[in-house]
């Protein structure tokens, strides 16, 4: 019995299109949830392709409420999760090009003091210092890739191309660090 | 520095990314000069994956809807970059504008046909009847410019098309009156012929009036450029030469006889 209750069971329960619904049903209380469930991600996608704490603290901040406001535009042909990162890297991605100037001209102990202080930075500097060297759509792939471990159709959908195009991308953001990386290797 | 093809590169990354041992030691069997390059993109690898940011969450910041930051709409990006574009245009148009010379060429009709040194004009044979268009589109030399469309002062007035119309005139007269309108002096050579002629040009420069002349009443005409037109009439090669007459030569003609 126990088996065929396993099998009828659907293969990816989706708690999160549960939680979508509801909240477009006018229950806000629940956005909280979806806040928690994926601040860490969404943080860590944001820190890979702006490269600082405090900004990707803020892009957090504005991805989500672009979230609670246009959540009625997700339209399920993908996953949620998919579609916030799809937000998240658009969003980080014009930050970046934003501060990419201001970034350089800070002083450096300008920037520790700003860092938030309860987020320690544990990131690999030699990884952070190669990133620095990439575009921002460039951080973006291969954050989505290696940190986020999404594979090449939910890039695919995240970047809004498709999956050639994607792998494409992947490719020469991969060669592109690699080049830098070799080149800062000791 | 090994030459890597795509196929093999691709492998490369996909063995580096796997990470398995069977893969790597499969590879090394296969590729055997390829090992150290995949270790190397094994260790980038590794590295890459291991660079993310994991520092443990203290607490989670709390959610604060912000308010909508105020995007500009496309129409008033649209109407701010017509208004910089006008107001550059305008800019451009005064400027260049001021920089136009404010006094114009005027043809020099002279009263007088011009003399060149060592020829007599009959009087009877003066310029009969002349008549002068000013180009409506250059305004005269030497009167304020009344059109925008004068062209800027650093052209000679040789050189500005003009328009020019003679009824009658003997040859020599009108190339003198045609060089005296663009402000030239002529020296004609000796031997030009001089017929009655009768001419109308219409938007041409003093220069191409000339020539066209030289070619309709064979002579050439050289701008010396120091404001003067030598002007030299043709020569025929191919006509017969006549010998010079003796001066006594009159000695051994025999009247009547």
């Amino acid at each position: 019995m126990s088996v065929l209750i396993e099998k009828i069971k659907p293969a990816a329960f989706d708690e999160d299109g549960v939680l979508v619904d509801r909240f477009l049903a006018g229950d806000t209380t629940v956005f909280q949830t979806l806040y928690s469930r994926y601040y860490d991600k969404v943080f860590a996608l944001a820190r890979g392709i702006l490269l600082d704490n405090e900004e990707a603290a803020d892009a957090v901040q504005e991805i989500f409420t672009l979230v609670y406001r246009h959540l009625a535009r997700f339209d399920r042909r993908s996953k949620f999760s998919t579609w916030l990162f799809r937000v998240a890297v658009n969003r980080s991605i014009q930050e970046a090009r934003k501060s990419r100037f201001k970034l350089k001209l800070t002083p450096l102990n300008e920037i520790q003091e700003h860092a938030a202080p309860e987020q320690p930075d544990t990131s690999d500097p030699r990884i952070q210092a190669v990133m620095a060297k990439l575009a921002p759509a460039d951080r973006a792939l291969l954050a989505l890739f290696y940190w986020e471990e999404l594979n090449l159709q939910e890039i695919a959908d995240s970047l809004k191309c498709n999956v050639n195009a994607a792998k494409t991308r992947l490719y020469r953001a991969r060669e592109r660090f690699r080049v830098v990386y070799e080149e800062l290797q000791p | 520095m090994i030459q890597i093809t795509p196929e093999i590169d691709a492998l490369l990354w996909a063995v580096a990314e796997d990470g398995k041992p069977e893969s790597v030691l499969e590879f090394e069997t296969r590729h055997p000069h390829l090992t150290k390059e995949l270790f190397r993109r094994i260790a980038m690898v590794a590295d890459l994956k291991n660079g993310r940011s994991s520092g443990p969450r203290a607490h989670l910041p709390q959610f604060v809807l912000r308010q909508p930051k105020p995007v500009a709409s496309p129409q008033a990006v649209f109407a701010a970059g017509t208004l910089i574009l006008a107001a550059v245009g305008i800019a451009s148009y005064t400027v260049t504008t001021a920089m136009w010379p404010t006094v114009a060429a005027k043809p020099k009709i002279k009263s007088e046909v011009p003399v060149a040194v060592g020829f007599n004009i009959p009087a009877e044979k003066k310029v009969t009847e002349l008549v002068t268009e000013p180009n409506k589109t250059t305004p005269p030399i030497q009167e304020p410019a009344k059109t925008d469309t004068s062209p800027p002062e650093s052209t000679p007035a040789y050189l500005k098309p003009q328009n020019l119309k003679i009824n009658r005139a003997l040859l020599q007269d009108a190339i003198r009156l045609i060089a005296a309108q663009g402000g030239l002096t002529v020296v004609i050579a000796p031997g030009m012929p001089n017929p009655e002629i009768a001419v109308e040009y219409q938007q041409q420069s003093i220069i191409d009036m000339l020539k066209d002349l030289g070619k309709q009443y064979a002579f050439s005409s050289f701008d010396q450029h120091d404001g003067s037109v030598l002007v030299i009439p043709a020569v025929d090669e191919n006509a017969p030469v006549v010998p010079k007459a003796e001066p006594d030569s009159n000695r051994n003609r025999r009247l009547g006889g």
